[in-house]
């Protein structure tokens, strides 16, 4: 399901770089500390480009005759749930992948554990995708869909980017187990949430 | 109509309004907070006079919990059984709710400007306040932007459940995040005079009633608009 | 095979369906016709289990359609309004997607089957979105019968295609009967179906009518299409 958006692969991801320079314009780098915008930067790149990615995937459905035929097969609207999410997860990695490194040089950070970032940002990630695809599906049979999916989106995915922010800060801060495991356990906690929930609420989206 | 389960007529009856009387023991339990909070209450030590802000504003703020725990479990019921008066009952609790939360806002600002010298502060609660306003506000955004009605019902039971099991994370990464707000009736607060507990009680007693008066009165309002849509379209039938 | 009992749905305030009833038999054809806005597109999404009753009870192959069962969906073949195919993907890169999503097993002999079948060998790697609405529609065909389903939903078939494909669809539609299947189609113009569906039913003021004059049940011996109104 995730090989069916090569027309926004390129966009997507001049997107992230445009965020990224935005980032660098706006708080100059070289007076302040880059390790601390990177963690925001970051986070707006996942938020805006996987709220992007979720609504495209999702309107295309909606578009073709293809939505219902995959709720009318045997395959249960769980499963339709999850192969969306997969889909917007690969991509947001994709990005995130792209969008890191070139954040770290804009912003002149050296990233000592880029494992344990990565870790971060996938925990981030997982609990935030699943949120934007049950919004996803939620706002888009409504009039004006992609302009409430961020209405609604933005506030649900509250504990993903406060945890994900600080999480990455502890990271680049090179600060200890401690602080990053708080904010690990939310994050873990909001993926829970955000993975269980939606699939047990997706068949109720669309049977009228 | 034939094969109508539940008669335009019945949505009069869960909410007819009996008169401006109804109001009237919401109204004296406010006044009785009023009185309680404004005159007879003792100024709390530190705080000065300011403090007394502080019983509407944790009322409200309790009064806005309930209401959008009943639109969660209102929306769930709905769910489970299609049947519309409970989708109404969860909108109806969703839109008291959001001016619950309003009122908590502001009187948050009022109270912290003296006190902690500036209108708004990251809080946890501020923060997880603001969260829930944005969060059903976007909900009662959604309910307008759906013209199908049993669409619109689905629609907002999922979000409104979903928004609703949010917030214990919200809370729990705002705590985390930082904390200062006074913690009145938590551990480690100080003793607290009788005198603020009654008036505290009175006034959270006296927002949930006001809570449920206008739960009711939006409820009615609900009922009739969907039966002058529906009498429209019978005409235009 | 497909048993509808009082079917009740409301659709913005509005009763489109009221307390229908209908059987198609294994092997059966039911041309359901009607006026604009008779809700029979939403008869056949209900049939599907797309959209809840909000009363009444849809069976399909024994099993209670809209009661959580999903088995009897391997044996559903749907056709909608709209193709369900994806615009970025080939002719055959459609039916490999749609035979995965549905666990179907595609080997490469059935693949070439389906697409001599549907007279699209020829562009079998070309996009989707270089077809024209006919060959959209024989390959949304194709993809309806991948899993040989025993029970087929059609909205609207015919609309798309060109004399020679409606003749094409005919024909095919006429094996999948005579196989056992049950069809039931949705159609503004049911002279289309004429020697294909066995019954003429008519929706109109939220109920099936049969011309023929039966109690709600499909008359088994094939009523001549040369009674048809429509």
């Amino acid at each position: 399901m995730g090989l069916r958006r090569r027309e926004m692969a390129a966009g997507v991801l001049v997107f992230s770089l445009l965020v990224a320079l935005t980032f660098a314009f706006a708080f100059d780098p070289a007076r302040l500390d880059g390790r601390r915008l990177m963690p925001g930067a970051l986070w707006v790149t996942v938020l805006f480009s996987g709220m992007l990615a979720v609504s495209r995937t999702m309107a295309a459905e909606q578009e073709h005759g293809t939505l219902a035929a995959l709720l009318a097969s045997p395959v249960g609207p769980e499963a339709l749930f999850f192969g969306k999410m997969a889909g917007a997860l690969a991509w947001v990695a994709l990005v995130e992948l792209v969008a890191a490194p070139v954040l770290a040089a804009l912003l002149r950070v050296t990233v000592d554990r880029p494992a344990l970032l990565a870790g971060v940002l996938a925990l981030g990630s997982v609990g935030f995708v699943g949120a934007a695809t049950l919004v996803a599906a939620v706002s888009l049979q409504a009039r004006g869909g992609e302009v409430l999916m961020p209405v609604l989106l933005v506030p649900l995915a509250v504990p993903a980017t406060l945890a994900a922010v600080e999480a990455m800060g502890a990271v680049l801060q090179g600060e200890g187990a401690g602080a990053l495991g708080v904010w690990v356990r939310v994050l873990v906690a909001y993926d829970v949430l955000m993975v269980a929930l939606p699939p047990a609420l997706f068949r109720f989206l669309w049977e009228g | 109509m034939m094969d109508e389960p539940t008669p335009a007529g019945s949505a009069g009856r869960s909410g007819r309004f009996q008169g401006p009387w109804e109001l009237g023991p919401a109204l004296a339990l406010v006044a009785a907070c009023l009185y309680l909070a404004l005159v007879w209450v003792p100024n709390e030590r530190t705080m000065g006079v300011v403090s007394r802000i502080f019983y509407v504003h944790v009322a409200s703020a309790w009064s806005a919990f309930v209401a959008f725990a009943v639109t969660a479990v209102a929306g769930a019921v709905y769910l489970a059984r299609r049947d519309w008066r409970w989708d109404l009952w969860a909108a109806a609790s969703a839109e008291v709710g959001v001016v619950f939360t309003t009122a908590v806002l502001v009187t948050g600002p009022l109270w912290a400007r003296p006190v902690w010298n500036v209108w708004w502060t990251w809080d946890p609660r501020l923060t997880t306040t603001l969260v829930l306003w944005f969060l059903y506000v976007g909900y009662l955004a959604l309910r307008q932007a759906v013209e199908d009605e049993d669409r619109r019902a689905r629609l907002a039971a999922v979000y409104g459940l979903v928004a609703f099991l949010d917030v214990p994370v919200v809370y729990q990464s705002t705590r985390w995040w930082r904390t200062i707000h006074p913690q009145v009736l938590g551990p480690g607060s100080g003793g607290v005079a009788p005198e603020m507990l009654l008036t505290l009680a009175v006034c959270a007693a006296a927002f949930l009633a006001l809570y449920a008066v206008l739960w009711r009165l939006a409820v009615r309002v609900g009922a009739l608009e969907r039966r002058a849509r529906q009498a429209q379209e019978e005409l235009v039938a | 095979m497909i048993e509808v009992r009082r079917l009740v749905k409301r659709l913005g305030g509005r009763a489109v369906l009221r307390g229908l009833d209908l059987a198609v038999a294994a092997g059966q054809c039911v041309a359901v016709a009607g006026p604009n806005g008779a809700g029979k597109t939403t008869l056949l999404r209900v049939m599907a289990g797309l959209v809840a009753p909000d009363r009444g009870e849809v069976w399909v192959l024994g099993e209670p359609v809209h009661r959580g069962a999903r088995a009897w969906r391997r044996h559903l073949g749907w056709v909608g309004h709209e193709p369900a195919l994806y615009d970025q993907l080939s002719a055959a890169e459609n039916l490999r997607f749609w035979a995965r999503w549905s666990g179907v097993e595609l080997p490469a002999g059935r693949l070439q089957e389906l697409l001599e079948q549907c007279g699209l060998d020829w562009a079998a790697d070309e996009p989707v979105a270089t077809f024209s609405r006919g060959m959209r529609q024989r390959l949304e065909l194709a993809r309806a019968l991948l899993g040989k389903p025993r029970v087929l939903l059609l909205d609207e078939p015919f609309n798309a295609l060109d004399r020679q494909g409606r003749a094409w669809l005919a024909q095919l539609l006429q094996a999948r009967k005579g196989e056992g299947c049950a069809l039931v189609v949705v159609t503004h113009r049911p002279e289309e179906l004429a020697g294909l569906a066995d019954c003429l039913a008519l929706l109109e003021g939220g109920r099936l009518w049969f011309p023929e004059g039966s109690d709600g049940k499909a008359p088994t011996p094939a009523p001549r299409p040369a009674a048809w109104r429509t």
